[in-house]
């Protein structure tokens, strides 16, 4: 629980850095419910990435483990993690506990 | 510059993240921000035909890999062996094309070059100009400054203060191998502020008067309280060492043209006493272009400071540890600028060293002496209880205005004076020096530079009328006068040429006009046409005319010669 808690706040962070290199129009809100990626998603491309690298640092700094949300691992999965904010988390739990 | 810049950017990496920072800075000027296609730098400053330049840009910011850019570099990284000429060489080729490429623009920004810390070369031997990559792209970065700092409208920016700034994550490798981006977004945002603060000094909206207050900012401790022997100022504490290098930091700026100010809630005398006797005190009074040293509010203080140097509030930073006092003023003139600023005093150098709102679009002699000329003014304005009456101090400061037609010696000048003079500026017209040269090139266009000196000193160039002649009747398009000079009628001396020149020329036109072009900022210069001898249109009441049979009565009190 409490490192879905930590996890939640990784990923808002992110959202926060990210956040600054979109309109304020289409600037993705704080929530579990935010679709990021995909038909109703809120980031291109290029957005995926900025958000998936800073993510995955801040991942990396806090919790020692190195994921990676958009590799062939994270794209075979059955849900794509980038594809909203509560994907990202339930990938990203999963991938901290198995590590 | 147009209200809204659009800017474009040519790099051979994906630069999208400084795109969107740049057109979502919320920070005057907006821009609007294309990019030019992906890894085409050459073709796009090749191809003035391309794409890229259908949009007509205002400016536009190029930044390029080492390796990419200059092929010689890339051999350098592959240990193979490059002759330095070759290298530099092929930075000059880079720095030719930019220049035919600035043709096309008001300003072209181009960043240094800069690899990550992991592109280590010979390691410890690295800045060997034999084989080092760390010597090589220092040399590249110094030719091509070299070349291009002779190019009016080029400007260089160091990418590697950028980098630096950000520290050890400044480049990386996941973003880079996922989009072709070489830098955090980190990196980007210094990129951006810094292009923005650029572009804001070259619109003449750089910041030009820094009021700081006193007790625990200038100095450790209440003067009052302690007297001024006890200040913390110098010494061998750490925190007495950092107040002087904060004074150090502020003289610097003051060296180039920044003008200092103090409102500080002391007795003035006690104040005064204190800048004048410590014996570490970096700044003296006479530093200081103006002073508010009493028990009144801070912010109707420094509205007054301003109004009394002819600034305008947006002129204005506020720098006080006590952030109350931050607060009021920053709620009661919201132009101010009053920066957050850090409670330990040893972070008050960096603290200063890092506001980009005194960047300089450029830095002239004028700017040097500025602070100088303000300084005459103070002891002009305490002269003037000991005339009698306005006329009489006017006539005691043997008032001297010398006009002159533009010139490559001046051109700088006039072209900063023009983009930075925001209350004595009939039009606002914003120019490069390119571009105004090229328009006084026309038969019909004339402008004149006037320099203005009284018995206190040299206050340079400082005024400009530019006028355009068409069928029968002349226009002034610029009326400019800096806040230095103005409430000495120099303005109607600089009419009174322009007239004379007009009615002395072979064809003399019957009438001169001139249209005043609103902003926030120049209500000073309507006061001016206002009350001068022009006449006022009853249909319009911002157009004003002079029929150049009649003479314009030059001031009695100013000895105009033209150079």
């Amino acid at each position: 629980m409490q490192t879905t808690h930590q996890i939640t706040e990784i990923v808002f962070e992110a959202i926060d850095e990210v956040n600054q290199l979109l309109p304020r129009d289409r600037r993705i809100p704080k929530s579990e419910d935010a679709m990021l990626f995909g038909p109703s998603g809120l980031l291109d491309s290029m957005g995926v990435v900025n958000l998936s690298v800073a993510v995955e640092e801040k991942v990396e700094k806090k919790f020692g483990v190195s994921v990676s949300l958009i590799g062939d691992e994270a794209m075979g999965e059955e849900v794509f993690p980038m594809e909203s904010v509560q994907s990202l988390i339930g990938y990203l739990a999963k991938s901290i506990k198995k590590d | 510059m147009s209200a809204a810049p659009k800017i474009l950017l040519i790099s051979d990496f994906n630069i999208a993240n400084l795109a969107a920072l740049i057109s979502n800075d919320e920070s005057e000027p907006s821009c609007s921000v294309t990019i030019a296609p992906f890894g085409q730098v050459d073709q796009t400053l090749i191809d003035h035909r391309s794409a890229s330049w259908m949009e007509t840009p205002d400016a536009a910011f190029v930044w390029t890999q080492p390796h990419v850019e200059i092929p010689s570099f890339a051999r350098l990284v592959a240990n193979q062996p490059v002759e330095q000429e070759v290298l530099v060489g092929e930075v000059e080729q880079f720095a030719r094309l930019l220049i035919a490429a600035s043709g096309r623009l008001k300003h072209l920004f181009v960043a240094t070059w800069a690899v990550p810390p992991w592109v280590r070369g010979l390691g410890p031997l690295d800045m060997r100009s034999s084989g080092g990559i760390g010597a090589a792209l220092l040399l590249m970065n110094h030719s091509l400054v070299q070349v291009l700092e002779k190019e009016a409208g080029i400007h260089v920016l160091d990418a590697r203060r950028w980098i630096e700034v950000c520290g050890g994550g400044s480049f990386s490798p996941k973003l880079w191998y996922n989009s072709k981006t070489p830098f955090n977004t980190a990196v980007f945002m210094q990129a951006a502020v810094e292009l923005k603060a650029f572009l804001r000094a070259l619109a003449g909206g750089a910041r030009k008067l820094i009021v700081t207050d006193l007790d625990d900012t200038l100095w450790g401790g209440v003067v009052g309280d302690v007297g001024w022997e006890n200040l913390s100022v110098g010494g061998h504490s750490a925190e007495g060492e950092a107040r002087v290098d904060f004074q150090r930091a502020l003289k610097a700026l003051s060296n180039r043209g920044i003008l200092l100010a103090i409102a500080s809630k002391n007795q003035e005398s006690v104040a005064l006493e204190a800048l004048e006797r410590h014996p570490e005190m970096v700044l003296r009074s006479a530093d200081f272009a103006g002073w508010r040293i009493n028990w009144q509010d801070k912010a109707a203080n420094i509205a007054s400071l301003a109004q009394e140097l002819n600034l305008g509030l947006q002129s204005v930073v506020f720098i006080d540890d006590n952030p109350a006092e931050r607060g009021r003023v920053r709620e009661a003139l919201p132009e101010v600028f009053v920066p957050d600023w850090p409670e330990s005093p040893l972070l008050y150098p960096s603290a200063l060293g890092s506001l980009t709102c005194f960047d300089p679009g450029s830095i002239s002699q004028e700017d040097r002496d500025r602070a100088g000329s303000y300084q005459q003014e103070r002891q002009r304005r305490s002269s003037s209880p000991l005339v009698g009456s306005m006329d009489e101090w006017l006539l005691s400061l043997e008032l001297r205005v010398v006009a002159e037609e533009l010139s490559a010696a001046n051109l700088q000048r006039v072209t900063q004076l023009l983009n930075k003079t925001n209350q004595m500026n009939m039009s606002t017209r914003r120019l490069s020096e390119k571009e105004l040269s090229q328009w006084v090139e026309s038969e019909v266009n004339r402008l004149w530079a006037f320099r203005v000196m009284d018995s206190f000193g040299d206050s340079g160039l400082t005024g400009i009328v530019s006028v355009t002649t068409a069928g029968g009747a002349a226009g002034i398009v610029d009326l400019v006068l800096s806040c230095r000079v103005m409430g000495r009628n120099v303005e109607d001396a600089m009419l009174h040429f322009v007239v004379s020149q007009l009615r002395g020329s072979p064809n003399p036109p019957a009438l001169l006009k001139a249209r005043y072009v609103p902003t926030a900022k120049n209500a000073p210069c309507l006061e001016f046409l206002s009350r001068s001898q022009l006449l006022r249109s009853e249909g319009d009441p911002h157009d004003f005319s002079w029929a150049c049979e009649d003479e314009y009565k030059c001031p009695a009190h100013v000895s105009l010669t033209c150079h």
